[in-house]
């Protein structure tokens, strides 16, 4: 008894994650055992037993190729345009006071609904979603970074100023390496909106990719196939957004940004 | 010899009026920067409306306050402000009182909070607005299923806020509290609550701009009425104005709901800086 009590009080952590995750994923198996409709509700080994299915069939790999590259591209490009502009933000006074409304206002704007729009501009094949992607991603890279050039120690540009270090270098040497763990924040804020900008593209016309496999699923009632795109989809973003986490927790321990959004 | 004083009397009226002008400048310079700013996009989009001038690909500033007075004049979008608004208030209403209320309660205890935190934070982190088809199928067409989405978007980060909040109490106060033997309910209200309550806000503020942005991937994949089904419609058929008097209706919402928690927090605690962006 004694030697159950000292393992559970050196393991609570552990024991107790594991715990919270069987009951949940009994409650999911139960439910769907309890409402037994396929049409309706499917249950976790159901999922898992699709998913074994779409990946040893092979018929997901071009799913995953389409919705990959949408997602590479729309991210990165979300990247690198957020940065440069969160870093102009934060450099230039007069640009940071003439477009604030106008970052403010894009911050509480539902980007997706652009969607329909960016289609009608840009086509039906891959760049409107790469355009989504972008359009939806960027917001939380722009305000992050922003924010962490903005919080970089005052001191150290003062003193690069003082030992005449040119201007490039202040920014290359003391502003991006002072804000990077926040930009790394924005960067994994960015991921799950990036994905719902995926899955929102390819609601409006599209062949492959895996928002268009579920939205396929809905057409033809297909519950285990929706509910296995939408596990793919959420799945891809605990993943993204853990890793990232890890990084952010090396580069900067002090600071706690698992509440920021 | 007579006009130099002269000149130099107009000078300094001059001078004075600069310097009331630039106090005053400086004085408002955010605001009068952002004001001028904003003119200055609309002057630039209503030129670059006029030098490409294709009504079907893009639109102008104009035509979207025409749009707008259409719209209200012939009253047709009150019927989606009243069904979007409804879906946004019911979702974040519940899901502040669901989020509050099971936040509060993992937050007073270890196990519960180790159960079931790291599952609450992982799905904080998932793009949950693909489930909105699964909630169609579920609970309809109507707004039950948006309700639900949006209840989704907004639960997590009010949850997580409230424990975070909660734990985050100094253990100090507690223990003062326990050393001067108050009740339970005196610890509740008068210590746990008020030291909570910056991350509470700060919860429900991200709680609410996620439902609004929400309230348009809800109601985008079917709908009966809605902006976002209005939206979803006006660019189907071309109306871009119409798509915008949609999408700067959500907008502002967004921003006047902001405000009005940033007052709140203000309000509620004074003494501490605002926590999260803006």
């Amino acid at each position: 008894m004694e030697a159950v009590r000292n393992f559970y009080d050196s393991r609570h952590r552990l024991i107790n994650g594991v715990t919270g995750f069987l009951i949940v994923f009994f409650c999911w198996e139960f439910a769907s055992r309890s409402v037994d409709n396929e049409f309706f509700f499917v249950g976790p080994f159901r999922v898992a037993g699709k998913l074994l299915d779409l990946f040893v069939g092979g018929s997901i790999y071009p799913h995953l190729k389409v919705s990959g590259i949408e997602f590479f591209f729309g991210y990165t490009s979300a990247m690198f345009v957020g940065i440069t502009l969160g870093i102009a933000f934060g450099i230039s006074k007069m640009i940071r006071e003439f477009l604030d409304p106008w970052l403010g206002g894009l911050y509480a704007t539902p980007t997706v609904a652009l969607a329909p729009l960016i289609i009608v501009w840009f086509g039906v094949e891959l760049t409107p979603k790469i355009v989504i992607v972008l359009a939806t991603a960027v917001v939380p890279i722009v305000l992050n970074t922003y924010t962490g050039v903005l919080n970089v120690g005052r001191e150290f540009q003062t003193l690069a100023s003082a030992f005449c270090i040119p201007k490039y270098k202040i920014l290359f040497k003391i502003l991006i390496p002072g804000s990077l763990p926040y930009i790394v924040t924005g960067l994994r804020l960015a991921t799950s909106r990036a994905i719902v900008g995926i899955v929102v593209g390819e609601y409006f016309g599209s062949s492959h990719g895996i928002g268009f496999l579920l939205f396929k699923g809905f057409d033809t009632y297909d519950m285990p196939l929706m509910m296995t795109c939408a596990a793919i989809l959420a799945g891809t973003g605990v993943v993204l957004n853990q890793g990232i986490l890890i990084f952010e927790k090396r580069m900067a321990p002090w600071r706690d940004t698992s509440l920021q959004e | 010899m007579t006009e130099l004083p002269q000149g130099n009397h107009e000078g300094t009226r001059n001078d004075s009026f600069l310097v009331l002008l630039k106090s005053g400048y400086e004085h408002n310079r955010l605001f009068i920067n952002g004001f001028l700013s904003i003119c200055l996009g609309i002057v630039v989009w209503e030129i670059l409306d006029r030098r490409f001038n294709d009504k079907d690909f893009f639109t102008g500033p104009d035509e979207v306050i025409f749009a707008y007075i259409n719209l209200f004049r012939e009253g047709s979008i009150w019927e989606h402000i009243r069904y979007s608004a409804l879906e946004g208030l019911y979702g974040f209403a519940l899901a502040a009182t669901v989020g509050i209320i099971i936040g509060g309660v993992i937050a007073f205890s270890r196990t519960l909070d180790e159960m079931f935190s790291p599952i609450l934070i992982g799905l904080y982190a998932t793009p949950r607005s693909v489930a909105a088809p699964l909630f169609i199928i579920w609970l309809g067409l109507g707004i039950a299923s948006k309700v639900a989405v949006i209840f989704l978007a907004s639960f997590f980060p009010v949850s997580i806020n409230t424990t975070a909040g909660i734990k985050n109490v100094e253990g100090e106060y507690r223990m003062l509290g326990r050393a001067f033997n108050i009740s339970r309910w005196a610890a509740l209200t008068k210590i746990i609550l008020p030291g909570s309550l910056p991350f509470l806000i700060v919860g429900l503020r991200l709680g609410y701009s996620r439902a609004v942005v929400t309230i348009v991937v809800a109601e985008l994949f079917g709908s009966e009425a809605g902006l976002g089904y209005m939206i979803d419609r006006a660019a189907q058929t071309f109306h871009i104005a119409e798509m915008m008097v949609g999408i700067s209706m959500l907008t502002l919402w967004g921003v006047l709901g902001n405000e009005l928690l940033k007052f709140f927090e203000r309000r509620a605690t004074p003494y501490k800086e605002s926590l999260g962006p803006a």
